[in-house]
């Protein structure tokens, strides 16, 4: 069998190395860790499954970070989803300690939010952020520009 | 600043050790093509399909194989064969991914549902057995058994006159001293990580079942059935100790024999001249080999191991362990029947199909002496022990059946690929299939069932709630004799006089969006035309009665219908409903309790003239007769 992952890489070391970069994403996009858990699941399942062969390390972080948009994608359109009460953390479980600048973060639109998140934390430029949620550079500069007005005036002074 | 700030934030964010070392043993599983355990793919699939919960879109029902093949019990092992099946299973699965899940705790939950699910049904299958046993000392309610003579253990019971009850490990004995209860002693059954899951109390015996999932180097699952003599209130006396190490799956009390069953799931570090690494034991010595028995194509390396244990002398009679797995118990005076799912995988033009098959296995009770008797398979799963009942040497069975296809080239599972269908079988005693109703309800699942002799009724729901009423006269031809269709479902069922069968359940809107409790008596004198006679809404959310039935006291004797319930402004009070054929259900009282706590493990029960409602912290008492709020005693 061919090996679908860049070299010396396997499927239990991949996720040794992105779960947290896949779970980080879903959990800024559907903010809870339940969503997050189960978008994890399904984003490695397929990878599993994927008839693709990765050229490189970024190729495959990629191809995790388009699959997980995706995948919260379906999450968020889902009517059950839309139907129900959103699941809160903190009445079953500590939530994860964060800072103000999360809090607001979270309470962008999802659009923005996913910007933000692959711009700021993840590094990438606005031309590959297009590339990964499959939209226009344009678009996705006008998004971290209106992202970055709305935190400015929650977040005085941060940005 | 910004960019620091988050980046840091997302530093704390990752996933839980637990949730990470699931997903990754699942993960490496499917990623080994040849190794593939189907039943967890199925598994997250059909999880994945829930928490995506398109369930409410109509599927297209999809023709599916109905030849259900048999399962072979073999006996007469000697522990070389037992190691050798062992053996074979680990070589073929990828092992150490399934038990390295099971010492996170999902083997915990995985007993906890079992435990839960065999907790869920029960009932009798008559009207108004509760008040079956009529003590020296009084007349008492009983916990809401399935079925009349079989006891089910449970939190709180009473002999007439004392009432044994659980709070953290201690046993409570109060006396009910005719409405003004009075605290006898409180005794220290469990040390450090042991759980006390239930109580059985005959004459003066008291048998205790203490749960403890200790980590000792190794993970230790136990069981143990504690026998106490309760003849001196104030000096209780822990007579004898018995051991299972497994996860507790149910037990039951027949006359003075109780029965206790566990589930022992075999670890991978076996060997083949240590019988006690592969096989469960009882009290620390292994089973013996001619009580082992094994299910050929068993799914997972796990036994059911059943003890019977004298109640009089705390001694052991008999030990039997089944290799295969157990899920439900359904259990009466003769027989015991337990079953397990599985997922089957076929191919066909293009098209790859799960669907799931429920293997029955049937054992013999007479006098504390367990005998395998037979197995049988069905297709779909039962919902709980309601779910089977025999009756004439024939066992009845409703299930629902979960069907996944996707075409080959594509295994990522969309919920549009999965559909369910309930059926209804008739097995004989040996359990071969002789009768059977299939395809119904396409798209539902059975929410709750109840046999009363010839007749067997079911409830589904994805909308609205139809409930089946079968004629099961003749059992090679089972027929559906009406189907009635009404707004929400019926989660619990039970027997309410002549003609008559009150459901416990939830109330919908007609698309079936659920807005609360409600009661529902149905008209079930002419089979062929059942109704809905009257039903009332709860002014509550939520209630124990929901999830098992000994939450619930439902006694057509004494005209009582009483549940605890909370609404969703995290109110609890006390429901206690009559019913009169002219008007309906009218409610008797509507009571605060000690406070507005939530009450998990709250029974009710009532001894002579006065009802006690029992949690873990007190006793409230009324008159049973005007439901006035005489005592409370708080330990």
């Amino acid at each position: 069998m061919i090996n679908k992952f860049p070299e010396n890489m396997s499927v239990d070391t991949v996720f040794d190395k992105y779960c947290n970069t896949v779970y980080r994403l879903a959990y800024a996009r559907v903010g809870n860790k339940f969503d997050a858990e189960d978008i994890l699941q399904t984003v490695f399942l397929k990878l599993c499954k994927a008839n693709v062969c990765f050229n490189d390390e970024e190729h495959l972080k990629a191809w995790l970070l388009k699959v997980t948009i995706n995948c919260s994608k379906n999450l968020l359109k889902s009517a059950f989803t839309k139907l129900c009460e959103p699941l809160n953390d903190t009445i079953t479980a500590p939530t994860h300690e964060v800072s103000e600048v999360y809090l607001q973060v979270a309470k962008l639109p999802l659009k923005y939010r996913t910007v933000v998140h692959l711009h700021y934390f993840e590094g990438y430029s606005c031309s590959e952020i297009a590339q990964i949620t499959a939209s226009n550079e344009a678009t996705v500069k006008t998004r971290l520009k209106r992202a970055r007005e709305r935190l400015q005036t929650t977040l005085k002074g941060e940005i | 600043m910004f960019e620091e700030k988050y980046r840091t934030d997302n530093q704390s964010i990752v996933p839980d050790e637990q949730a990470k070392r699931y997903i990754k043993a699942k993960i490496i599983q499917n990623s080994q093509p040849k190794r593939i355990n189907f039943n967890a793919i199925i598994a997250i699939a059909l999880s994945l399909v829930l928490a995506l919960g398109v369930t409410l879109i109509a599927k297209k029902p999809v023709p599916i194989n109905q030849y259900v093949g048999e399962s072979t019990l073999m006996e007469n092992l000697t522990y070389d064969t037992i190691y050798n099946s062992i053996n074979k299973y680990m070589q073929k699965q990828s092992y150490d991914s399934f038990i390295d899940i099971m010492d996170d705790g999902f083997a915990y939950l995985i007993g906890g549902l079992a435990r839960d699910e065999a907790a869920t049904g029960t009932a009798e299958p008559s009207a108004g057995q509760d008040n079956g046993t009529v003590n020296l000392k009084g007349e008492s309610s009983t916990t809401n058994n399935q079925v009349q003579g079989v006891d089910e253990a449970d939190l709180v019971k009473n002999d007439g006159r004392y009432i044994y009850s659980i709070k953290d490990g201690f046993l409570v004995v109060t006396d009910s001293n005719n409405g003004n209860p009075k605290l006898v002693t409180k005794k220290s059954l469990t040390t450090g990580g042991e759980t006390v899951t239930g109580l059985y109390v005959n004459g003066n015996r008291l048998a205790v079942i203490i749960e403890s999932y200790r980590f000792s180097g190794s993970y230790a699952p136990n069981v143990k059935i504690a026998v106490l003599d309760i003849t001196d209130k104030e000096n209780i006396k822990v007579i004898k100790e018995i051991n299972q190490n497994g996860y507790y799956n149910s037990s039951r009390m027949i006359g003075d024999t109780v029965y206790l069953l566990s589930n022992h799931y075999v670890r991978d570090n076996i060997d083949r001249d240590k019988a006690e690494t592969y096989v469960p034991c009882v009290d620390n010595a292994a089973i013996r080999e001619t009580d082992i028995c094994v299910i050929e194509d068993f799914e997972s390396p796990s036994y059911l191991v059943v003890s019977s244990v004298d109640m009089e002398k705390g001694e052991i009679i008999d030990n039997t362990a089944i290799l295969g797995g157990a899920q439900n118990v359904y259990c009466n005076n003769e027989n015991l029947f337990y079953t397990f799912t599985k997922n089957e995988k076929s191919e066909a033009g293009g098209k790859v199909e799960y669907k799931n098959e429920t293997t029955i296995v049937k054992l013999s009770l007479k006098n504390g002496i367990i005998k395998t008797e037979a197995t049988g398979k069905v297709m779909g799963m039962p919902l709980n022990q309601f779910s089977m009942d025999e009756y004439q040497n024939n066992l009845r069975i409703v299930t629902t059946v979960d069907i996944t296809t996707h075409s080959k080239s594509s295994s990522f599972v969309s919920s549009a690929d999965s559909t369910t269908k309930n059926a209804l079988y008739v097995l004989d005693k040996d359990l071969k299939q002789i009768g059977q109703i299939e395809d119904l309800a396409k798209g539902e699942r059975v929410y709750s069932v109840r046999f009363s002799g010839e007749v067997g009724y079911f409830v589904t729901f994805k909308q609205v709630d139809p409930l089946f009423t079968v004629d099961l006269k003749d059992p090679a031809d089972p027929k559906i004799l009406s189907e009635l269709k009404i707004p929400g479902f019926s989660e619990y069922l039970h027997p309410y006089g002549e003609g008559r069968l009150f459901g416990f359940g939830k109330s919908a809107t007609e698309q079936g969006a659920v807005t609360g409790l409600k009661i529902s008596m149905f008209d079930v004198s002419n089979p062929a035309d059942v109704s809905e006679l009257h039903l009332s809404s709860v002014p509550a959310d939520w209630s124990e009665a929901s999830e098992t039935h000994k939450a619930i006291m439902v006694d057509a004797k004494k005209n009582i219908i009483a549940f605890i319930a909370t609404d969703d402004v995290a109110k609890t009070r006390l429901f206690v409903y009559g019913y009169s054929e002219g008007n309906g259900f009218f409610k008797k009282a509507e009571a605060k309790l000690t406070n507005d706590s939530f009450y998990y493990g709250a029974r009710l029960l009532w001894i002579n003239d006065y009802f006690y409602v029992v949690t873990k912290d007190s006793i409230v008492t009324f008159s049973l007769d005007t439901f006035e709020k005489l005592n409370t005693i708080e330990f």
